[in-house]
This record gives structure tokens, C-alpha cells and sequence, in this order.
């Protein structure tokens, strides 16, 4: 596994111990889809496409095989799962009766803003992420902490169209855990073992709080 | 006795320029592929296309289309580089959004009221109203001439069923359109499909491609 794939999985078990039994949880495309994998299978997946209750990601996108996820790759459900139309799988997002969603992102911003569906030269569309950020009080980002090139994802400011405005509640990177809040932005939460203060500032590109109480991820 | 099975030669025969035609299907997954051919081979240019997502790919790469209404083009390079192009029009619309107003054109209602959106593209150039003390967007129902419907068994007179994660448009978008095709891996006589188990009812489809025919 290269570097980045063992940082990602470092994410996704993270995130995924955050959960417990009866917990119900939409995961969008990429890193967050890892979390899958890590969690009890008495913790639902909800996928928009029309899935309440998957568990292993299968992989491969056969379109003969009857149960696939937002991505379009095959996944198994759990016991007790529900397949339905889109209509009532974005009820149940709007509804309020899904209480947490991990996301992706381009960009996040110190108050939550969130830019996740457009970049300059590629419009791959909003998909289901608007109404997730807009249904879905608890937004959980898990990215990789900077881009491929180095440059900070988490800004004072987003420059990409936007997903949604202060949706975002916490992040969770290689690094560091953060959480959000609307009117006074970051706070340092957690820190990977080995990684400074010092260290997550030279690569976070917004002001944050250290809590005093912080602790190692 | 009642049949709505045609052939291929009788469903290509229904594509015409200029005609707004919905696809059912989500991420290549139930997906009307043979419905899509039939598109293809009636010659029909000009199209509008509506659906949840660019499953309907082939479509948007053959220059068919003047316009996609669609949520996402999905993870494909060549998709990607299309709709960025600017060869034909692209109107993105939240999923959950889009999905709705499919459902309103399809149970005749005229419109509907969502929060998703504030503050990003998808509020530009729509109205916002106030109603019992709550903001708004204004989203217009969507309807088409006609409707390509993946499912899984139809009987003769067209009551659907649906597999697992097939479900995810196709039976809106069924209900959505003056014309609906389906194509099915099953066709049965009328009263294999017991009534509590079929989600279409028939009388919102008009004809099943019956590749015996």
C-alpha cells in the first residue's frame, strides 16, 4: 500500500470509530467510502442510490450485480437491509433521519463552507452532495490533508464554486482532527503521534484554537 | 388480448429531432442500453436528455444532444472532457432536487419547494419564496416526450418490478414522460406479476421492446 493509501485508511479508521451500533451514516465517493470497510455491521450505510444497510465494499462495477453504491461499485448488504427509489432515499436525507455523512473535499473553509463538486477544467457535478450538506446536520470531511501538489485544502476562504455555505462540522486528515464552529472557526482537536503543532499549521491555510485538552489521533 | 410489446424497428420509429427524452439508471446501473441504441439508430438529433446521470453517456459522446439536464457526469474522462467542451448545453441539478422534479412532472404537480442549494450555483436565477415562515427555491417539475425505463419483468400490459439498486430512477421517470419504453430482462403474461409486487403500474407505459418481435 503506498503512503497515501495507508494515510487514507488511517482516516477512514478514524473516522469509523466515531460510530456506534444503530448509528446510521451516508458516505460520499473517495476517502470517505474507505470508512466502510472499518465499521460494525450494526452501523448502516446509507448510500443515496438507494440503499439503507451495506456493509463490505465487493468492488467492480457489474451492471448484472442487483446492489451497487454511489460510486457505481458492487457492495453487500447487511441483514436486515432496504433498497428503494431515489425519491425516499432523499427523503430520508431531508427528513433529518440521517444523522451524519462523511464527505470529500476540493476545499474547506475555517467556518465550514464546503467546495467538493467543480474544479477549473473538470465539472463533474454536484450530484448528490448538495442535498447531503443541506438534509444532514453532522458533516464529517475526511481528506487528505494538502493536495497532490502540496497546497493547503483547509482555507480561510474557498475558491471553488461551492457546495454548500457552513455545512462543514468537523475534519479529519492524516495529521489532525478539527472541529468547526460557524461563527469562530477552527479548533485543534487531535494530532497524529509524531506530527507538531508547528507542522500542521505550515500545511493548514487558516487561522485555528488549539484546545488545551488536545489529544493524539 | 392486451399486448404493448413492439419491436426495435417499431421503437426507433418513435425518435424524433428536437424531442426532451429522460433515462432511467444511475452510475451505468440499470440502465435502458438497448433503449439507447434504439435512440442512436433512429438518427434523432437535437435531443434533450434528462436523467440522475450520464448513463445515458453514449448520447452525450455522439453529438445527439443540444442540452443534458443531469446532477453528475460521472468519473470518466471522456465524459468529464465533454461536458466541459461547450458542445452542448449542461444544466446541473442537485440530485435530490432532480429526482423531485421528476417525481412532480410525473403526479402532475407543478412544481416544488427545496432548501438545498442556498448559497451555491444551484439558487442562480431561481425564484425564492417565503412560505409559513421558511425560505425556499422554487424548482420547476420536470416532464419529457419520452421516458426510457429500465426494469427488471414486465407482463404484457406493462406492470413493472424492479432488482435491488435498479429501482433508483427508472420508476419516476416512468411516470414522467407522454411516452414510456421499457426494456426488461423478463417479459411475462398478465398475472405473473402479483399486484402488490409490481411498483409501475402499467397503465403509465406504452410499450416494451420484445427483442423476439
Amino acid at each position: 500500500m503506498s503512503l497515501r493509501d495507508e494515510n487514507r485508511n488511517f482516516i477512514a479508521k478514524k473516522i469509523a470509530s466515531y460510530f456506534k451500533d444503530g448509528d446510521v451514516v451516508n458516505l460520499g465517493v473517495g476517502v470517505p467510502m474507505l470508512v466502510a470497510n472499518y465499521l460494525s455491521d450494526d452501523v448502516a450505510v446509507q448510500t443515496e442510490n438507494g440503499i439503507l444497510g451495506y456493509g463490505r465494499i465487493i468492488g467492480g462495477n457489474d451492471p448484472k450485480e442487483p446492489y451497487f453504491n454511489a460510486a457505481g461499485i458492487t457492495v453487500e448488504l447487511v441483514t436486515g437491509a432496504s433498497c428503494f427509489g431515489m425519491c425516499t432515499s432523499f427523503g430520508m436525507i431531508r427528513r433529518g433521519r440521517i444523522k451524519t455523512a462523511v464527505l470529500g473535499c476540493f476545499e474547506v473553509s475555517q467556518y465550514g463552507d464546503l467546495a467538493n463538486w467543480a474544479r477549473p477544467g473538470s465539472y463533474p457535478g454536484m450530484g448528490g452532495a448538495m442535498d447531503l450538506v443541506s438534509g444532514i446536520d453532522n458533516i464529517i470531511i475526511a481528506t487528505d490533508h494538502c493536495t497532490k501538489d502540496g497546497a493547503p485544502k483547509i482555507l480561510e476562504e474557498c475558491t471553488l464554486p461551492l457546495t454548500g455555505v457552513k455545512v462543514a462540522r468537523s475534519i479529519v486528515t492524516e495529521l489532525a482532527v478539527f472541529t468547526i464552529n460557524k461563527e469562530t472557526g477552527l479548533k485543534l482537536r487531535e494530532r497524529r503521534d509524531g506530527v507538531s503543532i508547528a507542522e500542521i499549521r505550515e500545511k493548514t491555510g487558516a487561522p485555528f484554537e488549539v484546545d488545551p485538552q488536545i489529544k493524539i489521533m | 388480448m392486451i399486448s404493448k410489446r413492439f419491436s426495435k424497428d417499431e421503437i426507433i420509429a418513435q425518435f424524433h429531432d428536437g424531442q426532451t427524452i429522460m433515462t432511467g439508471g444511475f452510475a451505468y446501473h440499470g440502465s435502458p442500453d438497448l433503449l439507447i441504441e434504439c435512440v442512436l439508430e433512429s438518427g434523432a438529433r437535437h435531443l434533450t436528455n434528462i436523467a440522475l446521470d450520464v448513463s445515458a453517456s453514449k448520447l452525450m459522446l455522439t453529438g445527439r444532444f443540444d442540452k443534458m439536464i443531469i446532477s453528475h457526469a460521472g468519473q470518466v474522462k471522456e465524459n468529464l472532457d465533454a461536458v466541459s467542451s461547450g458542445d452542448f448545453e449542461v444544466e446541473f441539478c442537485p440530485m435530490g432536487t432532480l429526482a423531485e422534479r421528476i417525481r412532480a412532472g410525473g403526479v402532475g404537480v407543478g412544481g416544488i419547494l427545496v432548501k438545498t442549494g442556498f448559497g451555491t450555483v444551484a439558487e442562480k436565477g431561481k425564484e425564492i419564496i417565503e412560505f409559513q415562515g421558511e425560505k425556499y427555491i422554487l424548482e420547476s417539475a420536470l416532464t419529457a416526450d419520452i421516458a426510457l425505463v429500465k426494469a427488471t419483468t414486465a407482463d404484457y400490459y406493462g406492470n413493472l418490478t424492479y432488482n435491488g439498486t435498479n429501482l433508483n430512477s427508472n420508476p419516476i421517470i416512468a411516470q414522467a414522460a407522454d411516452k414510456t419504453i421499457v426494456q426488461v430482462d423478463r417479459i411475462v403474461p398478465i398475472g405473473e406479476i402479483p399486484p402488490e409486487g409490481c411498483t409501475t403500474p402499467g397503465i403509465f407505459v406504452d410499450m416494451i421492446l420484445d427483442p423476439e418481435l
